[in-house]
């Protein structure tokens, strides 16, 4: 069924996003190669957090709120395109057993991780978003990345001023403004060929780019944020026409996304708490034999915290923390699960300082527990989901104030990551039951990120 | 002689006092202090009355720069000669930690919005309004 559902919508769609950007590319054309940066006339800091990445100041996640469409005043119609390049130094504390990927070694490797297109901007005052295409450099092929389509107004309601917006999007809670939730979170960026626990909620990661959604949100006037859409899973050949696969598996009909959060703003510092509901049913591995499908139900907290200071350093704080019901219908006549039902708890908090938007250190727990099964988690010698780490950062953006000698466009960011593990798949020692610790999996990550 | 002295200037400090009250009966302008914050105006609503000459102090002790941007209002009022070049496209510029005066005489009663439009400003709640009565 949700083949079927897709093919029905993919088409339209997917006409309408060439349609979209093709304007924006003919558009591009017309006018030299502007970004967001361009567009508004401010410096990279206005809107990010240490001058560069995802992280977002209170100007950006209102720009964002927005539609992207704000503009210096005076500026005429300046379609952005822009362009993204990370690579890395990988290594890892003992050799992985396989390499991560083809044509690389068990340990430290360098790698081109990926590169990107953006193009972005705002059409007027209504319309705006962004659509990114990357080269997997790890993979070594290309695909669309993140998508982000917006139409936004704004309206009196009750005497109070109320932004509405309109989302298309291809990654549950792209859209979301705060950097707490998986699509936008910490760490800002990592590479495919650092290993990682095999577990995971759903709403972290499991259907980036797999599939296309719509939410409609609401900006309320006392700092009340509301939202709720859905996503389906595209056709098979939409998806794969864009280099893409279906994710966890194709979704069955729609899956319901809701959002609430609430923003308090005092000036230099603010913060917000929120909750979000992501709720797929899907085939395993698009499996319809059974006549039965998987169902989760991911529901989770988050909160977050900033301080700009008056030398423009910040300070900041995200925490999330999700639950995932798993009735796993499906999987378990399919001999995939021991159990009908599992639970995954997933917890992230992280905390920042930015000096000057010019040098940055950053920390995040997390931590991933479950319930026990002997077929789902096979590989893991407790059968258990469990894991646990800390992850550190330190990063040096040096044209992050915008004084890039390059022009305003261009900056970088050079930064070394470290992961620890305390359990990985299940356990502290011998996790995997043939001798493997967590701590074999410890990363260090020295990387290299460009924007222009 | 020295009597003279004194009397002359007993008369010169009532002539200066009589000049002085005459000149504030005549509008000497009321000072009223605006200051702009992240991301707030203080006052919120600024109340004036009409006929009245002001000098508006605004002053800026954030640490980012702001407007009062309130276009309608500065076109209804009569702005110090001396002060028109500090309003520009309907607006007072201030940079962080500065501050500018303008005097200026109100004459039509109405509502008027302000806003900063500095980037975003707005719509992180830097948004206020003028009552002219």
């Amino acid at each position: 069924m949700g083949s079927d559902f897709g093919d029905r919508f993919a088409r339209p769609a997917l006409v309408a996003a060439v349609a979209v950007q093709a304007y924006f590319l003919m558009a591009g054309q017309a006018s030299a190669v502007p970004a967001y940066a361009q567009q508004t006339g401010e410096p990279c800091a206005t809107c990010h957090v240490g001058g560069f990445g995802p992280q977002l100041t209170l100007a950006g996640r209102k720009f964002k709120e927005n539609g992207y469409t704000t503009r210096k005043a005076g500026l005429g119609f300046t379609p952005p395109i822009s362009a993204m390049a990370v690579a890395s130094y990988v290594n890892t504390q003992k050799d992985q057993a396989e390499p991560p990927a083809p044509h690389y070694s068990t340990n430290n490797n360098v790698t081109l991780d990926e590169a990107s297109i953006f193009i972005a901007g705002g059409i007027g005052d209504h319309f705006g978003g962004f659509s990114q295409f990357t080269y997997d450099g790890v993979g070594r092929a290309f695909g669309w990345d993140n998508l982000d389509l917006r139409a936004v107004d704004h309206m009196t309601l009750g005497g109070s001023d109320v932004l509405v917006g309109l989302t298309v999007n291809n990654n549950p809670a792209i859209e979301d403004p705060w950097n707490t939730l998986p699509s936008w979170g910490f760490p800002y960026t990592d590479s495919d060929l650092a290993p990682g626990p095999a577990s995971a909620t759903l709403f972290d990661g499991g259907y980036e780019q797999a599939v296309l959604g719509t939410t409609a949100y609401a900006v309320w006037g006392n700092g009340l944020y509301t939202e709720a859409g859905f996503y389906f899973t595209p056709g098979h050949h939409f998806l794969s026409a864009l280099g893409a696969d279906e994710g966890a598996g194709p979704i069955s009909g729609v899956a319901p996304y809701v959002r609430v959060a609430y923003e308090k703003d005092y000036g230099d510092s603010n913060w917000e708490i929120g909750a979000f509901g992501f709720f797929p049913s899907l085939s395993p591995d698009g499996d319809t034999s059974t006549g039965q499908t998987d169902s989760y139900r991911d529901i989770g907290f988050d909160a977050s915290y900033q301080l700009q200071d008056s030398e423009n350093s910040y300070y900041t704080i995200n925490a999330r923390y999700t639950h995932e019901d798993q009735d796993l219908n499906a999987t378990h006549l399919l001999g995939g699960s021991t159990n009908a039902s599992d639970t995954l708890n997933d917890f992230r908090l992280d905390a920042s300082y930015y000096w000057h938007n010019l040098v940055g250190a950053s920390v995040q727990l997390f931590t991933t527990t479950g319930s026990s099964d002997a077929l789902l988690y096979g590989d893991n010698r407790t059968l258990a989901p469990d894991s646990d780490g800390v992850t550190f950062q330190l990063d040096f953006t040096p044209w992050g104030d915008g004084s890039s000698p390059f022009g305003d466009r261009f900056n970088v960011r050079v930064g070394l990551q470290y992961t620890m593990y305390g359990k990985f798949d299940g356990a502290s020692t011998n996790f995997d039951g043939l001798g493997g610790n967590a701590s074999d999996n410890n990363t260090l990550r020295l990387f290299l990120w460009t924007a222009l | 002689m020295d009597r003279i002295v004194a009397l002359r200037g007993v008369l010169s400090f009532f002539v200066a006092f009589a000049a002085g009250v005459t000149a504030a009966q005549a509008g000497a302008p009321t000072p009223v202090s605006v200051s702009l914050e992240n991301y707030a105006y203080e006052p919120e609503n600024l109340v004036l009355k009409a006929g009245e000459t002001y000098r508006l102090h605004f002053i800026n002790s954030s640490n980012k720069d702001h407007d009062f941007n309130a276009p309608k209002f500065f076109g209804d009022s009569t702005v110090s000669p001396d002060d028109r070049a500090k309003i520009v496209n309907g607006g007072v510029e201030v940079k962080a930690g500065r501050a500018v005066d303008v005097s200026m005489t109100v004459s039509h009663p109405g509502e008027y919005p302000v806003t900063c439009t500095h980037f975003m400003h707005a719509d992180m709640g830097m948004e206020g309004s003028v009552t002219v009565k």
